[in-house]
């Protein structure tokens, strides 16, 4: 199976750390943020028949560096014509909701570029997923291997696992009236805050340097 | 009235007479008096983000690649509106566009808000431009297709805190009016 892994943090990524949930020995993984290789990939990806993309949330769809390979992989015409191929797609943010677009988008590229659509994995709250200790995620690690599992012999999803990866669609309002309470003490920025401060930026954090040009 | 157009026509072939077009109502704006700040992106040296976030957490506001995109950050803080301009490829946006796109997030907080029941980053200006999208379609594009970028360009106006205004489908004959005026 390959494993094109569109992060532009590439190894350092969330993305990677949720593709050695399923890794195997067999398994080859190629880092779609080294542009200069797209051409070299297409070599990669013609020899597979089982290719799963993983990626985050950027601007509410692909990275720009995971669509130009699409455009890429486009021009070679017929390359991924009945190939398998399952997204695996995930976001900081807590809902599902935001990762809709870029799922329904998948279907529309299958048609596109001729690749048999296996599925959209989704997987909300993605973020520090490469910082957390695994037993962590244990569950989400356990549900992600089963499916890539069933995806490597070409069995269909089970939909109970999809959709428990996915979570809520969207928050309830009590979950946002509690986060809404919570900010205003400052705890929902706790991450954030760190990691301006351990940057000598906390000063700065509401900056905005283009108001006065 | 200020107008920025991020303009992510991605070939000149296929889309030179609406891009004719397009020029010619920017500068009926021009000659109305309003400011327009144009970018043709595929000129452009422009990155792809790197994912690193020092735009949120080492300099705050203010990303770490200095090339051809900070124009457009600039533009971005001061502009009434702002028109995302892209021919359909492979179904999407074009790259050249969603590259761009992808480079606006130091105009925004890392912070989260609830806004419009769901979870959203704070932008970081007050100042938050309206949104509309001119998309160049051919014979080839389906109707899910377009659907599908106008539903994309509605979550970006809400990430963004603002409206999509206008959605415009501009046909490959190039003949339709853009309308700007209407902003």
């Amino acid at each position: 199976m390959l494993i094109c892994n569109g992060s532009p943090r590439g190894e350092m990524s969330n993305s990677a750390t949720i593709a050695k949930w399923f890794l195997k020995d067999q398994d080859k993984v190629i880092l779609l943020m080294k542009g200069p290789k797209h051409q070299e990939y297409l070599d990669i990806l013609a020899a597979y028949d089982h290719i799963v993309f993983i990626y985050p949330l950027y601007v509410d769809a692909m990275p720009g560096i995971v669509k130009a390979f699409f455009e890429r992989v486009a021009i070679a015409d017929g390359l991924m014509a009945g190939k398998k191929v399952s997204f695996i797609i995930h976001s900081g943010f807590p809902e599902s909701v935001h990762l809709e677009v870029l799922e329904r988008y998948h279907r529309i590229l299958s048609k596109k570029l001729g690749f048999v659509l296996a599925d959209t994995i989704v997987i909300p709250g993605s973020e520090g997923f490469r910082l957390m200790p695994p037993k962590q995620n244990r569950k989400k690690q356990q549900d992600v291997m089963k499916l890539m599992d069933q995806f490597r012999i070409d069995q269909p999803f089970d939909d109970h696992l999809v959709r428990r990866l996915a979570g809520k669609r969207q928050s309830n309002k009590m979950r946002n009236f509690i986060f809404s309470l919570l900010e205003k003490t400052g705890i929902t920025n706790l991450y954030w805050n760190s990691n301006l401060k351990r940057n000598n930026a906390y000063n700065k954090r509401f900056d905005k340097p283009y108001t006065e040009l | 009235m200020r107008v920025c157009v991020l303009n992510g026509f991605d070939s000149e072939e296929m889309t030179v007479a609406q891009e004719r077009k397009l020029e010619q109502e920017l500068e009926v704006l021009n000659q109305k008096g309003d400011t327009v700040d144009y970018f043709k992106l595929r000129d452009r040296k422009i990155a792809y983000c790197l994912g690193c976030w020092d735009c949120w957490l080492k300099t705050p506001g203010e990303c770490r690649i200095k090339d051809e995109q900070e124009d457009i950050l600039k533009s971005f803080v001061k502009t009434d509106h702002l028109v995302f301009v892209s021919n359909v490829r492979l179904g999407f946006v074009t790259a050249t566009l969603k590259k761009t796109m992808d480079r606006l997030i130091p105009n925004f907080l890392p912070y989260i808000r609830v806004y419009q029941n769901e979870f959203h980053h704070y932008p970081r200006y007050e100042k938050t431009p309206i949104l509309h999208t001119r998309l160049i379609v051919d014979h080839t594009v389906e109707r899910d297709e377009i659907d599908l970028i106008e539903d994309y360009f509605k979550r970006v106006a809400l990430n963004f805190g603002s409206d999509l205004k206008s959605f415009k489908i501009i046909d490959g004959k190039g003949e339709e009016d853009y309308e700007f005026a209407d902003m």
